[in-house]
């Protein structure tokens, strides 16, 4: 009744949101599984908000900061997944030809992106909102309050990222945009693990909106975020004039929302949207030479530069790939922001394990970083491309190998030759810190061995993303990981390190034990990858 | 009265120029053959002509309606094939034809019999609770024909139907369009395959960079060209003939070292 009062087809929202809905829950990227999954990931991510929530020296500070982080991070969803949530590009084209009315569409549109923003809002809130609720004695109101607060800001983010889109997609080439978004993330997600790691939060007990001795800058007003913040004060009955003004503003950013987004959850978007992204590029990308790329000469194999190839090729252009790599960047640099922080790092071949709470970070961010990225490699958008590797008279035990060698030169090497940075100022001995990263090379290299030991021999690029086929076995990897950090590396630095000979024999170990492995992985990947090979190709290089 | 009626379109990407001053009118009953090489404009006009894409200029009237004013009802009354081959791929067959049936606004049982049916003309009866992310490019082409025929149209506008389809089902389709056309219902055909646009087409329009080269019934201009096939007759006029020429040198860069 209300839906046609308004030139609604209920009929057709209803079937709308069935195949978007069936959409999210059937395709291989976002299936039921990984929905859940992504929102227990949120619901933790909100448990670390209420950090500071309860321990910022005021209440509104923390409702900003609680705020801000739920704007950031729903920016992030939206700018990763601005196709699928927001506006499809593919719409136009299944949709277009079938007589659905733009209202009708805007309709389904805005349901579909409210209940999307609306899951994952609630499940990164609600620690927050109970914690408001709860945490200075029951107050709901102060609850509900924060969760609307939460909702509008979502809600906010969303039509301001929608109004911008296609205006950029107009001044900026796509192919750079999503390079320019992808940067965002970056810095999104850099912020997003700032805000509740690097402050110091005090967790001890005190009044909501504090002893009114702290003193609110005036510049955190220039962040919407705390306008929306107001609302938590004025439900406490604490509204001073400047809190009065800004919670105005946030109640008159509501009708702007449905103004922004009014133009652009159309089909005729869509279409527009479809139409700027397969515009042919201005000026096409600069095409390298590869034999005549200085890197790619440090892969000795055919097989492994033509992985390397691939994987400089997918990281330039495959969006998902580049920030999936770039992802590890923010944990690393946090984890060692972190520990200096905590006192800096000190040189373990004079100081032993003094200070290894400190190191135990760094080590962490290096090895764990592997993980993601080693699935990374095997995962693709573009997944059934990868019959080329069958079709082609390669060694596909020399194609997995030469994941392994990518990882090693184009990640880990440079990684370690910045901490060997590091290490070489904070240990005041240059010497040392090429010995310790040395040693950490190798060690990072037995772990990748390991890990292709582990998982099953996968050619890169060659399964659907998240297909969590190697999920057992990046946990086995996880856990020699942990193993490494907490038991060898304690071992190495108290035993081997204060001994020139025994560092030596230790090199001389782990090599010659390096050396067995990669024997046994070779052997291990011919007799997995049989099945890959066409029996009557002839083995010449590709 | 005409099924299709277009006066003066013109469309525009930025400084190119996809379509320009095109007019066409085609009666109910026909098949029009709309070809012209790849960036004729062929799928600009296409989409201008269902409600896809606003012209900037000119006007055009599908099924007596205005594609502009009245797009709904224009959608209504026709059935498009997108070159794109653009679906929902999550869905099965069965959920997809039930789908477009129920944004048309179909009766559930006659939508139900219909599907069973154009899925059973199609040989995809078997597979039709099976997600279409499976099917090949020739089984989703199926579903998107039946999807066009689903709600019975009076015009349809097909681009590259038969891309991708067995020798079966090209013989199948070509068979329904000659019927349908011979109950009334007008094909516009968009096709590289210029033999089925032979056989097939009463008309031919060629498109060639966004303007109308010809628009002549067919045997018409076969005669007047003194070409014995449309083949001949189409790279005669685009100018695409010399292909000769073009295999010699791959086969010289072939044999380099």
């Amino acid at each position: 009744m209300i839906a046609r009062a308004l030139g609604v087809d209920g009929e057709q929202v209803r079937a709308l949101l069935g195949v978007w809905f069936r959409g999210d829950l059937r395709t291989e990227r976002s299936g039921l599984r990984s929905s859940v999954m992504k929102l227990v990931l949120y619901f933790l991510l909100g448990l670390a908000l209420t950090v500071p929530v309860v321990g910022s020296p005021d209440g509104f500070i923390g409702a900003t900061v609680f705020l801000t982080a739920v704007a950031l991070i729903v920016g992030l969803e939206v700018l990763v997944e601005f196709h699928r949530v927001v506006l499809a590009p593919e719409d136009a084209e299944v949709l277009g030809p079938q007589p659905v009315s733009s209202r009708t569409y805007f309709f389904a549109r805005l349901a579909y992106v409210l209940a999307y923003v609306g899951a994952f809002v609630t499940a990164l809130a609600l620690p927050s909102v109970l914690a408001f609720a709860l945490a200075w004695g029951i107050d709901l109101k102060r609850g509900l309050v924060a969760a609307l607060a939460a909702y509008a800001l979502g809600l906010f983010v969303v039509s301001v990222i929608a109004s911008m889109y296609a205006s950029l997609l107009r001044r900026i080439r796509p192919d750079r945009l999503r390079r320019v978004l992808g940067y965002a993330q970056i810095l999104l997600l850099f912020a997003v693990y700032g805000l509740f790691l690097l402050p110091s939060w005090d967790l001890s007990p005190r009044p909501f909106g504090g002893g009114g001795n702290t003193e609110i800058p005036g510049w955190i007003y220039l962040n919407p975020a705390a306008w929306f913040a107001s609302w938590i004060e004025w439900s406490r009955g604490n509204g001073g004039i400047r809190t009065t003004i800004m919670g105005g503003l946030a109640l008159l950013l509501l009708p702007l929302i449905l103004v922004l987004i009014r133009d652009r959850l159309s089909l005729a978007y869509a279409q527009q949207l479809a139409t700027l992204l397969h515009a042919p590029s201005a000026s096409p990308a600069k095409a390298e030479l590869f034999e005549k790329s200085l890197w790619i000469g440090a892969f000795l194999r055919p097989e492994h530069r033509a992985v390397a190839l691939l994987a400089r090729a997918q990281f330039r252009y495959d969006h998902k790939f580049r920030l999936s790599v770039l992802a590890v960047l923010p944990m690393i640099a946090v984890f060692g922001l972190l520990a200096l922080r905590l006192g800096g790092l000190q040189d373990p071949f004079v100081h032993g394990l003094a200070d290894f709470d400190r190191s135990l970070l760094v080590y962490l961010a290096l090895f764990l970083s592997l993980l993601p990225l080693q699935a990374q490699l095997r995962e693709s958008d573009h997944h059934e491309a990868a019959w080329v590797f069958r079709a082609t008279p390669c060694d596909p035990a020399e194609v997995i190998l030469g994941m392994k060698t990518v990882l090693l030169l184009s990640f880990v090497l440079p990684l370690l030759l910045l901490l060997t940075g590091i290490f070489a100022v904070s240990f005041g001995d240059l010497w040392h810190a090429v010995l310790h990263s040395t040693m950490l090379f190798l060690l990072v290299h037995l772990v990748l061995q390991l890990g292709y030991l582990l998982a099953p021999a996968d050619l890169p690029f060659s399964l659907p993303p998240r297909s969590g086929s190697s999920t057992a076995s990046m946990l086995a990897l996880a856990l020699v990981i942990l193993v490494l950090i907490l038991a060898v590396i304690p071992l190495l630095v108290q035993y081997i390190y204060p001994r020139g000979w025994s560092l030596v024999l230790a090199f001389a170990v782990g090599g010659a034990l390096s050396w067995g492995l990669e024997r046994l992985l070779r052997r291990r990947l011919r007799w997995n990858v049989r099945s890959l090979v066409i029996p009557s190709a002839p083995r010449i290089h590709c | 009265m005409f099924a299709i009626e277009a006066h003066h379109l013109r469309k525009r990407f930025g400084s190119k120029t996809a379509v320009e001053d095109l007019s066409l009118s085609v009666r109910y009953g026909e098949i029009l053959g709309f070809l012209g090489p790849n960036g004729a404009g062929k799928t600009t006009t296409l989409k201008m002509l269902t409600g896809l894409l606003p012209p900037d200029s000119g006007e055009a009237r599908v099924a007596g309606f205005d594609v502009v004013r009245q797009p709904l009802e224009v959608k209504r009354r026709i059935g498009v094939v997108p070159e794109s081959g653009a679906l929902y791929a999550h869905l099965t067959a069965a959920e997809y034809l039930q789908w477009v049936a129920t944004l048309h606004r179909l009766p559930q049982d006659a939508a139900e019999e219909r599907a069973a049916r154009l899925l059973e003309l199609f040989d995809l009866t078997d597979v039709r609770h099976q997600r279409m992310t499976g099917y090949s490019k020739g089984m989703r082409k199926k579903v998107l024909l039946a999807a066009a025929l689903l709600p019975n149209p009076d015009v349809l506008f097909l681009d590259e139907p038969l891309e991708g389809l067995d020798v079966h089902a090209v013989r199948v389709v070509k068979d329904l369009l000659r019927q349908l056309a011979a109950v009334g219902k007008t094909i516009f055909l968009c096709s590289h395959i210029l033999e089925v646009v032979e056989r097939l087409c009463t008309h031919v329009v060629v498109l060639h960079r966004g303007r109308k080269l010809l628009d002549r019934p067919l045997p018409a201009l076969l005669e007047e060209l003194g070409a014995e096939s449309l083949e001949e007759a189409f790279h005669r006029w685009t100018g695409t003939g010399e292909t000769g020429s073009i295999a010699q040198e791959v086969l010289r860069a072939l044999e380099r070292p």
